[in-house]
């Protein structure tokens, strides 16, 4: 998924119950790239206080779902 | 909802623009408290190696200074034949008065002139067009200067990794004129200051002056520490801002203008991060070869970028060919600009440095 892919290290990993904030790779950085490709893959911005609000994927599915 | 508004510049000329940059330089990839893996993926990611950092003696009008006499000169522009001058910055010489004066005389210019400051930022530079073009309309301003510059570095903090390593200084000159057969430019600018506290410096105006608190250094958080009277940015939001409202106004000029872009030679974004950068260029339908970028040279340069990306990057195209072009600026406001221009062999002197 655009997600996981755009983790280097934890790709293999990272599953919908992931914390994705604890892991390692995870930075102010990351989180542009993060909503840059969920931008690309399903064409949704997320609102800057809503991505700030979930902390795990499956979080985030919804709030790409829902938008 | 009211129509957004769109205005047609006729009859005016972009003869020429001109830039400038402090010599002293820093490098990211030495950039200290970073660790060497952050500091690959910053310049890889968000594009900026090298900035631009004026020393105290030097200020936004000294580097705009320059590039106007430069490109007077190499114009052959007399320049008491300049009847308006408009300074955007938000470094100005002095709280009061504005600066544009002071510029007013330094170049030369007549004390008919009209020189007026502008308070903008990263969208200022098409603001600043939109402006000048207005008035030689109505005016009937045979020639004007645009002068456009900022000296962001002074108003960030240094212990602020998350914006110390994105800023540079830079100034620019523009020179337009009055003519008939100018083909028209389309601008189509917005705001939406709801968001204003996005980017943003919280003490030091009239709604909350200095104070000795504002300059008690605050640990924000890791990596992260300001004065009140320091620069404030929540890049994630700006970030957003950009890949949404940036990206659909770019589509409404489109819309409205009736081009696609495949008929632009270039679309000139305001260089913040490659990496919006990309994605704004692939959403609005343009390529990433028609969208030049001067970041890793020299960073965000505020309200110069554009004016900086022209020079550095398009110089040559510029000088020796016609082209149509699309400039988008957008931030600090929050706000955005755009503006549908052609150039035929302008004017456009190598970067200067001072």
């Amino acid at each position: 998924m655009a997600f996981a892919k755009t983790f280097k290290d934890d790709e293999d990993s990272i599953v919908m119950e992931t914390r994705f904030r604890e892991l390692e790779e995870w930075s102010s950085m990351q989180a542009l790239i993060v909503i840059a490709a969920i931008d690309e893959n399903y064409g949704v911005t997320i609102p800057e206080k809503d991505f700030r609000s979930a902390s795990t994927v499956q979080e985030l599915y919804e709030l790409v779902i829902n938008a | 909802m009211p129509e957004k508004p769109k205005f047609i510049g006729t009859g005016v000329e972009l003869c020429g623009v001109s830039a400038c940059v402090p010599t002293n330089c820093e490098d990211n990839s030495l950039l200290d408290p970073l660790s060497e893996k952050a500091r690959n993926e910053f310049i890889s990611q968000v594009g900026i190696r090298y900035r631009h950092v004026a020393p105290a003696s030097v200020t936004s009008a000294d580097l705009c200074l320059a590039a106007a006499e430069k490109l007077l000169s190499e114009l052959n522009w007399n320049p008491e034949d300049i009847g308006l001058l408009i300074f955007v910055t938000q470094t100005p010489d002095h709280l009061v008065p504005g600066t544009a004066t002071q510029l007013q005389s330094k170049l030369g210019l007549s004390n008919g002139a009209i020189a007026l400051d502008i308070n903008q930022g990263c969208a200022g530079y098409v603001y600043g067009l939109s402006v000048v073009t207005a008035m030689m309309q109505s005016f009937g301003i045979e020639k004007a200067l645009l002068l456009v510059g900022d000296t962001i570095t002074k108003m960030v903090s240094k212990e602020d990794n998350s914006i110390w390593p994105i800023f540079s200084d830079a100034g620019s000159a523009t020179a337009l004129r009055l003519n008939p057969d100018a083909s028209k430019m389309t601008f189509k600018l917005g705001s939406k200051g709801s968001d204003f506290e996005a980017i943003h410096i919280p003490d030091g105006g009239y709604r909350f002056p200095i104070d000795a608190g504002s300059l008690i250094p605050k640990q924000i958080s890791d990596g992260i520490a300001r004065q009140r009277n320091q620069l404030s940015m929540n890049g994630q939001a700006v970030f957003t801002f950009g890949l949404s409202t940036v990206a659909r106004s770019i589509q409404e000029v489109l819309l409205e203008s009736g081009f696609k872009p495949a008929d632009f030679d270039h679309v000139v974004l305001h260089q913040a991060n490659q990496l919006l950068n990309n994605s704004i260029v692939r959403k609005t339908g343009f390529s990433q070869e028609q969208a030049p970028s001067s970041l890793f040279n020299y960073g965000n340069t505020s309200c110069a970028t554009i004016p900086i990306t022209l020079v550095t990057e398009l110089g040559d195209r510029l000088r020796n060919t016609r082209l149509r072009l699309l400039l988008c600026g957008f931030g600090v406001g929050l706000s955005w600009g755009n503006v549908i221009l052609e150039t035929d062999k302008i004017v456009c002197p190598p970067i200067i440095r001072i």
